[in-house]
């Protein structure tokens, strides 16, 4: 497996198409909040880019649905011009990588409220009112929704504030609904088990406390401060997008390198310890 | 004596999916499809999260004891096939 190329799903809302793209440049910028920047600001920088246009990113990273505690989404955009990177829990991240993508771009204003419905590749729009809940694959769904003027993912996990919500809410959004059918062969290397059962064992280093609340998925703790949603923080945890409770293993180069490595994903020690310093010059570049 | 799994404290479930993901693991596999184990949030409750785990009796084939110690909430029990038996009959 290469992670190297990035499959990034656009959804227009303004005219109800949709396409998939395969970027084979994006590589370095590896997941989650580094692969939303370098997509935001590739299209703010494109010709066809209109203020309208408002893109949303969700973004994951290529430990999700590998490792554990590796189960946040992130979700970019600009909020009144803000920059804000906002980090979702609950089963988005391993729906959209079972769904064989690496972000969604959600953009341009629609007419009329609208959902979609995703399958993999491959979107379905629906107006006139659908019962979300119908769609999608039991036991393989993700569903975000809007309950009074709030978005939840799964009527329970949110974002740190609101303006996410009244992003979606402008964008004539009521909510969508993704499910992931494909599987990936379980890495070779004995290694990767031996990595996964180790991180694992380090649950009494997870800076908070089990709470028996919903939990993210791939995450053994369910605590309570998963339903309230992350905003900034660690750039490389929130590339791979790990929790930011698990700060302590996902903060470790050294483990992330080995996570990445036992993955076959083509990243060198250099390219993880130059990151950090990448993501954070194209995030002070995207905020002037 | 065969060994069947069974989801007896459901209530537990916290959604994490650890348990779908090391039946996958054993089958070979990083994702959800063809899964043995199936969590899914159960619908109408809208107070408190409430989750149904789906098992196909094809998961007793594995190792369950492993399924069983994944789990962080201690959902899984197992037990005897002819103690199910017994039951059944009772
Ligand atoms: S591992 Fe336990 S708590 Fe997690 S989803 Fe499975 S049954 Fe529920």
């Amino acid at each position: 497996m290469t992670t190297l190329n990035k499959k990034i799903l656009y959804i227009n809302l303004a005219n109800q198409t949709y396409e998939t793209k395969l970027h084979d440049n994006y590589g370095k910028y590896i997941g989650g909040v580094g692969l939303g920047a370098k997509i935001l600001n590739t299209i703010e920088k494109s010709e066809e880019a209109s203020v309208s246009s408002e893109p949303i990113i969700f973004s994951i990273g290529p430990l999700n649905g590998y490792f554990p505690y590796a189960s946040k989404t992130s979700v970019l955009f600009r909020h009144h011009n803000e920059l804000k990177d906002h980090y979702l829990g609950g089963n988005l991240s391993t729906r959209i990588k079972f769904s064989s993508l690496d972000a969604i771009v959600i953009y341009g204003r629609s007419k009329e409220p609208v959902t979609f419905d995703i399958l993999d590749e491959t979107v379905i729009f629906h107006t006139g009112g659908v019962d979300l809940g119908s769609l999608g694959l039991p036991g393989k769904r993700s569903q975000i929704s809007k309950k009074g003027e709030k978005y939840l993912l799964g009527d329970y996990f949110a974002t740190v504030d609101d303006s996410l919500s009244q992003l979606l809410t402008n964008k004539n959004l009521q909510g969508f609904v993704i499910t992931g059918t494909h599987t990936y062969d379980l890495p070779k290397s004995e290694r990767y088990l031996e990595l996964y059962n180790m991180m694992l064992s380090r649950i009494e280093e997870i800076s908070v406390r089990k709470s028996g609340s919903p939990s993210c998925s791939g995450c053994p703790v369910g605590c309570f401060e998963s339903s309230k949603g992350e905003e900034g923080g660690n750039l490389l945890a929130h590339s791979l997008v790990a929790c930011t409770f698990a700060q302590k293993i996902y903060g470790d180069t050294s483990i992330v390198f080995s996570c990445l490595d036992v993955l076959g994903s083509g990243y060198t020690h250099e390219d993880i310890e130059n990151f950090p310093k990448l993501v954070y010059d194209l995030l002070e570049e995207l905020k002037k | 004596m065969g060994k069947i799994l069974k989801a007896t404290f459901k209530k537990n479930c916290i959604g994490c999916e650890l348990c779908v993901f090391e039946v996958q693991r054993q089958l070979g596999k990083i994702g959800l499809e063809g899964s043995p184990i199936r969590v899914f949030r159960e619908k109408g409750e809208k107070e408190k999260i409430v989750y149904t785990i789906g098992i196909d009796p094809s998961v007793n084939k594995l190792d369950v004891e492993k399924i069983e110690g994944v789990c962080p909430t201690m959902v899984f029990t197992i037990e005897d096939e002819s103690k199910e038996a017994n039951d059944y009959i009772e």
